[in-house]
């Protein structure tokens, strides 16, 4: 035990490496150093432009925020957003709208994955190879361009502009479900045999038995899900032009809005905070291997 | 014969039993798969195949291969030869992600693993442009890029103030791809940055121990070693990088909407779609094209990745 945790030691202890080995994980650690200051350089400027008048903004973009901080910019873009994007697309209604729109729309996705990866990996009936099957083809079936097919379908359809665009969140397949297969794989199936024998139901033993063992991973899967439907602006661009989201919102206020970057920048730190709050309270979830784990390899 | 009598009624029962529980198991089942597969049948099924109807179709609704001749003629025949334009813009952001992104991806990960002097703050870093919308930093780096920006000042200091110009990256064609494939790299390392530290944190710890006593320098470490045990994340997300050859892009709408010889084969779709007056039968085609394509590139890729990983085999 004791040899053990002194050739941990040995593995992590900078000084114990050799001259070759130092030199290189210098340089690394400097251009690490590099990158981490361009990506903080771009956020605090946000930050600061957001906190800046107006004319100060226009003429000197990269000086030092000038007192008083103007505080006022977060209300105007509370206030004045409606201007440009419309009637009702205030902040508000923005961030509703990317709230449901990410939240029921990640829930919808991991769902429909969790339960067809569960049943997939655990029972054996027919038609179950031939699932797994267009599991791997959708994945790797390089189809590039249905995208007009799909639009055209949603308009029939008619449920652009409308929660039912939540709809096209159910599909199962995906990357999702080649996680969850292997997950459910690997969860051994004697505590179900257990309850089965106890008499539970096949719906108690997914919800009480199976399920709660996967919730870590679930949850990692749904915060990654989340944080890409919620920045995603493509879908939203196409299918909910009423009803802009905040990443939309924010991308046509730019465009069509010229000379307010003062509200622009404090609209953008708004949008960043609950993005970056959920990132930095899940990372250790989102960073353990749980995801990764069930990707082949 | 009374016992036996009531041997087959608990026998009768049992397959009563065993009857009603396969059928509730029947409908369980069903239950959990419905919704994924109408998903499937409709979104996918019924969506490709009217993708490719839709290839066929002419603005009046007859079918032919105009579509098909119209993509042959852009890529090679017509003056601009506008598709050869997309198709290599789109290869550059292939090539970018492959030999680029991936490559330093790798080797990042393994400082991280290696746990480099604040790893655990470092990897949030990198991580961070994945979270942010696309769309915020995309609105910054165009601004860091203005000619009052930092960038901009930079150039002025190494080039002399009189000798410069200053550069407008985004609607010059000669600047305008290469700025968002620089766009690309320094965003693009958060998804396959987590692929990779979790195949590396999987990498049994006795086995570098043992290698460490046995005297292993660095270097070998990292070729016989973690190069060998990462090496079928690498080779998935490689096949999966060619899954995407054709749909490689970058946030194309949000910086240029195609101006500036900045379009891609998957922009030119959405745009098409996203515009009303968008040809979308002709955007079906070049769709239907390039996977056609695609397809055995993928699978002589997805085999000879395969091959070689035999070949390594620990």
């Amino acid at each position: 035990m004791q040899l053990n945790t002194k050739l941990k030691v040995k593995n992590n202890s900078f000084k114990r490496m050799p001259t070759s080995q130092k030199v290189v994980f210098a340089i690394a650690f400097i251009l690490f150093v590099c990158y981490t200051a361009t990506i903080l350089y771009t956020l605090g400027w946000a930050l600061s432009s957001s906190l800046r008048s107006r004319p100060n903004l226009r003429n000197t973009p990269f000086a030092w925020p000038e007192l008083p901080l103007q505080f006022k910019n977060y209300t105007l873009a509370f206030t004045k957003m409606e201007e440009v994007l419309g009637p009702g697309n205030n902040m508000l209604k923005l961030m509703f709208n990317s709230l449901w729109y990410s939240a029921f729309g990640t829930l919808i996705q991991i769902s429909c994955a969790t339960t067809l990866a569960y049943v997939v990996s655990k029972y054996k009936f027919w038609g179950r190879n031939a699932i797994y099957f267009i599991a791997i083809v959708v994945m790797t079936l390089p189809i590039i361009g249905s995208l007009p097919a799909s639009y055209k379908l949603i308009m029939e359809l008619g449920i652009d502009n409308s929660p039912l665009i939540l709809l096209t969140f159910t599909s199962g397949f995906g990357f999702n479900f080649i996680v969850l297969y292997g997950f459910f794989a690997n969860v051994s199936w004697s505590y179900a045999e257990a309850g089965l024998i106890d008499g539970a139901g096949d719906f108690t033993i997914f919800l009480r038995i199976m399920l709660p063992q996967a919730v870590p991973a679930i949850l990692s899967l749904y915060i990654l899900a989340f944080i890409g439907v919620w920045n995603d602006y493509m879908g939203p661009l196409l299918y909910m032009k009423d009803m802009p989201t905040l990443a939309v919102g924010i991308f046509r206020y730019d465009e069509e809005s010229k000379g307010n970057p003062h509200i622009l920048y404090a609209a953008i730190v708004i949008s960043l905070i609950p993005i970056i709050i959920l990132f930095l309270s899940f990372q250790e979830t989102i960073m353990s291997n749980t995801v990764a784990g069930g990707l082949k390899g | 014969m009374s016992q036996t009598n009531t041997m087959s009624q608990n026998d009768m029962a049992l397959r009563r039993d065993l009857r009603g529980a396969k059928i509730k198991r029947c409908i369980f089942i069903i239950l959990m798969i419905i919704v994924p597969i109408l998903n499937f049948l409709i979104f996918y099924c019924y969506v490709n195949f009217n993708s490719i109807l839709m290839a066929f179709q002419n603005a009046d609704g007859s079918l032919s291969f105009n579509n098909f001749k119209l993509v042959w003629d852009q890529l090679f025949n017509t003056p601009q030869k506008e598709m050869l334009v997309y198709l290599t813009n789109t290869m550059y952001y292939f090539l970018t992600s492959v030999l680029i992104l991936l490559p330093l991806t790798v080797i990042i990960a393994y400082f991280l693993y290696k746990k480099i002097w604040g790893f655990r703050f470092f990897r949030v870093m990198f991580f961070m442009p994945s979270i942010i919308s696309q769309v915020i930093l995309v609105t910054l780096y165009k601004n860091l890029l203005i000619d009052m920006g930092p960038i901009a000042q930079l150039f002025k200091q190494i080039a002399g103030l009189d000798e410069y110009v200053p550069i407008s990256f985004f609607t010059d064609p000669k600047y305008a791809t290469s700025a968002i494939i620089i766009f690309c790299i320094w965003t693009g390392f958060g998804t396959n940055l987590i692929l990779f530290t979790g195949a590396m944190a999987r990498i049994p710890e006795d086995v570098l121990e043992a290698s460490q006593l046995d005297g292993v320098s660095w270097g070998r470490e990292i070729i016989s070693i973690i190069l060998p045990l990462i090496w079928p994340t690498f080779t998935t997300i490689v096949v999966m990088a060619f899954v995407g050859i054709f749909t490689s892009s970058g946030p194309i709408h949000l910086f240029t909407k195609g101006g500036a010889d900045t379009t891609t084969i998957s922009y030119y779709i959405f745009q098409q779609t996203e515009n009303a007056a968008g040809n979308k039968n002709y955007a079906a085609a070049v769709g239907i094209f390039f996977t056609m394509i695609s397809i055995p590139i993928v699978f002589t890729v997805k085999k000879g990745m395969e091959r070689w990983q035999d070949a390594i085999e620990y």
